[in-house]
């Protein structure tokens, strides 16, 4: 299955269990493969699954809002 | 979702925003110096704003800055992109003076609900904490019948 989006985060601001809970929630959208990249930071490169092609711009987007609000909760936790 | 490329370019020349496009469709993006503003200030700004729009934050360009991308949820006008960042920066202004507030009271903060949760203490026996229900009316009693004539 070819990636059809890629994104790099940085480790600093998206968490990785932030980032494995995302892949966990939307598995039945997209396949997520995370491949560490220089200076602290992760590639996801995304295949979405056939079912989800026509709403694929929203399965990404809605996976990086996903893994931005378990990053920030969790910081927030560990915090407050 | 069509950026009108006119105005894209005219929002170019915006400090701090920017409008542009990738395979995702269109976006703004905000740059935010992080010696001005806390970083956990524009964490919670980003998390408010998920939402109502696609947010991603990256690190900037210059050293010290972050990127944050505002796409749309629905298809939008880049008018509509450009006031989103707008109010994302009203957002995040309000956010740090809200951290700042909250680290300059801290201290305060702490001293009343240490003091509160003290008092509370105190009070542990429940017979001292029945309330007093010999004013309650009774069955049949109205306030209108007003027998203090209070009125």
């Amino acid at each position: 299955m070819t990636a059809q989006f890629v994104r790099i985060l940085d480790n600093n601001i998206y968490a990785r269990k932030a980032v494995a809970e995302a892949q966990n929630a939307f598995r039945e959208y997209c396949t997520v493969k995370a491949t560490p990249a220089k200076g602290g930071q992760v590639k996801l490169a995304f295949s979405i699954n056939t079912a989800h092609q026509n709403t694929a711009r929203e399965v990404v987007l809605e996976f990086l809002n996903y893994a931005l609000d378990r990053s920030v909760q969790m910081d927030l936790e560990e915090t407050e | 979702m069509v950026a009108n490329s006119k105005t894209a370019k005219n929002n170019e020349d915006i400090a701090g925003l920017q409008i542009s496009s990738d395979n995702l469709g269109v976006y703004v993006a905000v740059s935010i110096d992080t010696a001005i503003f806390r970083r956990v200030a524009v964490m919670k700004t980003a998390y408010w704003y998920t939402d109502q729009c696609y947010v991603f934050v990256a690190k900037g360009d210059a050293p010290d800055s972050l990127k944050i991308e505002l796409r749309a949820k629905e298809p939008a006008e880049t008018d509509f992109l450009e006031s989103l960042a707008r109010a994302f920066c009203n957002r995040l202004l309000d956010q740090q003076v809200r951290e700042m507030i909250a680290i300059e009271t801290g201290e305060i903060r702490d001293a009343l609900v240490k003091k509160a949760f003290f008092e509370g203490s105190k009070h542990l026996d429940p017979t001292i904490l029945q309330s007093n229900e010999s004013a309650v009316p009774s069955p049949g009693q109205s306030y209108k019948d007003d027998p203090l004539g209070v009125e």
